[in-house]
């Protein structure tokens, strides 16, 4: 087991920067996620972690080893990475048994004893029984395993996991999000996991490297990343509430006072806003009510015009008009009223629970 | 996760400045060693095709040859070419021979394939195999069956139709010559034209029904549009190919007096006076077509790839549903068409290899095996039988070795050397065999490989080396690259990622190379005839010589025996290929990669990508 750590990692593919310094870090046993749409370059910065790829600049160390920098350049077979492909690339010519054997024939082990370890590792991704299939015997969801198993049996450093997940359907997808991290809990090992998917970040991750054009822009625990996103690209990425242009007036406290559309509102901001600034308004678990009248200290209210709604079974979504921008909440029936199209309607949340974003 | 502490980073700069001294030399041996395959290939190329690419220019423009005391520049032999009759008369010739065989092969193949993917007939499998099986006869081979059969007065069939009052056929015409190069061209055409049928949606043809479109119009305003690039580019090859076309017209047009531009070339390069320089100023013209058909051949290509009614998502393309009526009329026209262009050609080469001599009497006790005889104890038979195992045997070997080797280094390895590589390797093309072997006269004039079999492996190993480089290159960028480097990953080294998994997933198009390059060697005749002397000639060289001399039955014989070898050679191969091959057939998981296509690699499939 070792830490993974990058510097600084640069890479131009013909005129594009794919990577522009790209800076991060894993402890020892942690399961770290690189999040980000496609083409920020995770997985790019995940093949420079195996070897597979090779930056022009940087740092990357495994654990006290460092396998790349100005000056040299270790192979991928002898960084001692386990990697899960997103196609799994399991051998189509080998059977299960021989898919999770070659890695310790490679390193030349006794026949009993890859037998003993294939059984091992088969085990604990709950395959023994399917170890002489074919690979195309197999489901999607099976074949993933094989190829975890293929990536733990001999013990690597670290795991890499390039979008292990996106060749499954959702149901799946749920199951197997608990199963990876339970067994890399189990083996202890550090990973390092790319996807697009902002819940399989959430879901597994000690720590989410959110990445932009070649960039992290944001490296924080699932939890904190969640309850303050500090940008409206986070919020937005992480699909974090309903958000809304706005104009820092003023401050009230530990609140900024905002212009949403000509009206003022109230919402927490980490820092205090000078006035003038664009901002967004990330709203969370906003009410949506036909009434009038008054309001409890500290909820916010926000007229709107509703367009369209629909009913899904208990949720409600609809789209609604203020001062000429669209915004599309969807929430439960209990909290949502349906508002005839054309109407006006409330939108009502608490200061608290609504946060003060960062535009980008 | 926070920060991490300032310590990181010393430590890992720490880490980098005490690795920098001798890694800095590990980073260059390792940039050499990546390109050592590649770089050893240029070299080999530039050798074998671009040397006597060069020559061929040089030769024509140069008043003797190389080796000879006076020697000039020249731009004589191009004048004397380009507007003498001499030349100009076979030019003509040569134009409308390759124009009939280009329209008619083509209509062959779209028709065949029409009928094949729209109304389906009964043992689909078994006639597909019938209908590409010409690929492998060389056309002399159907030459000898052909005269056999319909030669003026002593043809088979002739003499049949005769006695049933019917009129004859004569094969030995103009007219005879552009059948048989249409029925041998015709499986390439086939496989464009059932290509880009099968690439047409099914929806397409939904979406004009559902609009009102009726079946002649939907043929005519969406149909054949969409298949214009395959026809073009099917035209076009044909056209190239027939164009430097040397032996079937100099059986079966030469007799009455239509000579080829090949023909003339092969004339000034072999009988009295010699004029090589002229013969490379001829040449030049075949050059100009070869390299201008296939950049339109390669236009037309790429155009239908931008015609892909393939979105990647699921379409049912494959056969419509037809009527019983239809699939019957379509079963019978087609096995009419394999007894014509393989039963009765292959019957005529049988038949005439055990009778001294086709009569009107035909009869039981006229069967004899003088012919086969008197080819066992010609001794220049057993050394033309060496000769051709000898380079056919080597082009199996180095068609895996070189042609696996280039398709895999330029596929997997991107970037300028990879694009000159690749474009060497596909320079025969351009470059017809009777071209090739005036370069390589020329290259190799006064140096030992001259005179020996070596300066023929050149030139059948430049033959197949374009065809080869195709079929195997497909299946690479068809493998993902994630398979070996999930390899890479687990610790396997180079050579053992080759063994271990690279080799198992190319080994049916590896195969298929092979078995291509086998027959490319043993029906090369071409080259072979301009650069074989009385040790180095090769089966098909006797063959054509024994038909020059009049002896169809020892040109039967031997083309029946070079028929079984390839036969035997190919039906062991695909055998081997095959075995095991059902259960490594791979279930590609549904992915955004969409080099893991998931077409078959059939063996028609690959000549035709390989075309």
């Amino acid at each position: 087991m070792a830490a993974i750590h990058v510097r600084d990692l640069r890479k131009r593919f013909a005129r594009k920067t794919v990577l522009d310094g790209v800076t991060f870090d894993v402890a020892d046993g942690k399961f770290v996620t690189l999040l980000g749409s496609s083409g920020c370059g995770k997985t790019t910065t995940l093949r420079s972690v195996a070897g597979l790829e090779r930056p022009d600049g940087g740092v990357i160390a495994l654990g006290q080893r460092v396998v790349f920098d100005r000056s040299q350049d270790v192979p991928t077979r002898r960084r001692d990475v386990g990697m899960v492909f997103q196609s799994y690339a399991l051998w189509p010519n080998m059977t299960v048994e021989k898919n999770v054997g070659y890695p310790l024939r490679v390193r030349s082990l006794s026949g009993a004893e890859v037998a003993r370890r294939v059984a091992e590792s088969l085990e604990l991704v709950g395959l023994a029984e399917l170890r002489r299939s074919y690979p195309y015997q197999l489901s999607g969801g099976q074949q993933q395993r094989v190829a975890l198993a293929r990536a733990l049996v001999y013990e690597p450093k670290v795991m890499l996991l390039d979008e292990p997940l996106s060749n499954l359907d959702a149901r799946l997808r749920a199951q197997l999000r608990l199963d990876i991290r339970r067994i890399q809990q189990t083996a202890g090992i550090t990973a390092l996991y790319v996807t697009h998917d902002r819940q399989e970040a959430l879901s597994m991750s000690d720590s989410v490297c959110l990445m932009r054009d070649g960039r992290i822009v944001r490296q924080d625990t699932p939890e904190q990343m969640w309850r303050d996103p500090g940008s409206s690209y986070v919020a937005r990425f992480l699909d974090a509430g309903v958000l809304l242009a706005a104009d820092v007036v003023g401050n009230d406290g530990a609140c900024a006072v905002l212009d949403v559309a000509g009206q003022r509102v109230a919402a927490a901001g980490a820092e205090p806003w000078p006035p003038g600034t664009a901002c967004s308004l990330l709203l969370r678990n906003p009410r949506i009510t036909m009434a009038d009248g008054a309001v409890p200290a500290g909820v916010e209210v926000l007229q709107a015009r509703c367009l369209v709604s629909a009913t899904v079974g208990d949720m409600r979504e609809a789209e609604y008009e203020i001062g000429g921008t669209m915004v599309r909440i969807t929430s439960r029936i209990e909290d949502h009223d349906a508002v005839p199209a054309g109407e006006l309607g409330r939108i009502t949340f608490h200061r608290d629970a609504a946060r003060v974003l960062r535009d980008e | 996760m926070a920060e991490q502490p300032r310590g990181i980073q010393r430590s890992l700069h720490s880490f980098s400045s005490r690795a920098a001294g001798a890694a800095g030399d590990n980073r260059r041996v390792r940039w050499v060693r990546s390109r050592l395959p590649r770089l050893l290939l240029l070299a080999l190329f530039v050798v074998g095709i671009v040397l006597p690419a060069i020559y061929l220019i040089e030769a024509a423009l140069s008043t003797n040859l190389p080796t000879a005391p006076v020697n000039a520049w020249t731009l004589d032999n191009l004048r004397r070419v380009y507007t003498t009759r001499q030349f100009l008369v076979p030019m003509r010739t040569t134009a409308l021979f390759a124009l009939s065989c280009a329209v008619i092969t083509t209509a062959i193949g779209f028709g065949l394939a029409t009928l094949y993917r729209r109304a389906v007939p009964y043992g689909a499998g078994l006639l597909r195999g019938s209908l590409m099986a010409p690929l492998f006869i060389s056309p002399l081979v159907s030459t000898v069956g052909w005269v056999s059969l319909a030669a003026p007065n002593a043809g088979l069939l002739n003499i049949l139709l005769a006695k049933a009052g019917l009129p004859t056929v004569n094969v030995v015409s103009v007219p005879g010559a552009v059948f048989v190069l249409c029925v041998y061209f015709a499986p390439y055409a086939f496989v464009f034209a059932s290509d880009a049928i099968d690439r047409i949606g099914e929806d397409v043809y939904e979406a004009a029904e559902v609009v009102g479109s009726g079946g002649w119009r939907t043929s005519l305003r969406i149909t054949m549009p969409l298949l214009s690039p395959a026809l073009l580019s099917s035209f076009v090859l044909v056209f190239v190919l027939s164009s430097e076309m040397y032996s079937v017209p100099s059986v079966l047009t030469a007799p009455s007096g239509h000579y080829v531009l090949s023909n003339v070339i092969f004339s000034l390069t072999t009988s009295f006076p010699l004029d090589y320089n002229g013969a490379a100023a001829a040449g030049t013209l075949l050059l100009i077509v070869a390299t201008l058909g296939l950049w339109v051949h390669m236009r037309a290509t790429r155009a239908q790839g931008r015609f892909a009614t393939d979105t990647g998502k699921a379409v049912r393309t494959g056969p419509r549903e037809a009527g019983t009526r239809a699939r019957v009329l379509s079963t019978v026209v087609m096995w009419i068409y394999v007894l014509i262009s393989l039963i009765l050609p292959l019957l005529g080469v049988i038949l005439r290899s055990v009778v001294p001599f086709f009569s009107n009497n035909l009869s039981w006790h006229m069967f004899t095996a003088a012919n086969y005889r008197a080819v066992t104890h010609d001794p220049a038979v057993s050394q033309a039988l060496a000769n051709s195992l000898k380079l056919a045997g080597a082009s199996l070997v180095v068609a895996v070795i070189i042609g696996g080797l280039v398709a895999y280094s330029t596929v997997r390895n991107a970037g300028p050397l990879s694009k000159v590589v690749l474009f060497l390797a596909n320079l025969p093309l351009g470059l017809p065999g009777t071209i090739l072997a005036l370069g390589l006269v020329w290259a190799y004039i006064g140096t030992p490989v001259y005179d020996s079999i070596y300066i023929l492996a050149i030139a059948i190993f430049c033959g197949w080396l374009p065809i080869v480089v195709r079929v195997v290159q497909t299946a690479v960028l068809q493998s993902s690259p994630e398979l070996e480097n999930a390899a890479d990953v687990v610790g396997s080294s180079l050579w053992r990622r080759m063994r271990t998994v690279a080799v198992p997933q190319l080994r049916t198009s590896l195969v298929m190379g092979a078995i291509l390059a086998f027959v490319f060697a043993m029906n090369e005749i071409s080259a072979a005839a301009i650069l074989s002397t009385g040790n180095t000639a090769t089966l098909s060289v006797l063959i054509y010589q024994y038909m020059q001399d009049g002896q169809y039955g020892y040109a039967a014989a031997l083309a029946l025996g070079q028929c079984v070898v390839i036969a035997v050679v190919a039906g062991l191969l695909l055998l081997g290929a095959s075995s095991g091959r059902r259960r490594k057939e791979k279930k590609v998981p549904e992915t955004s990669t969409p080099a893991l296509g998931r077409t078959e690699a059939t063996p028609e499939r690959l000549v035709g990508t390989a075309v």
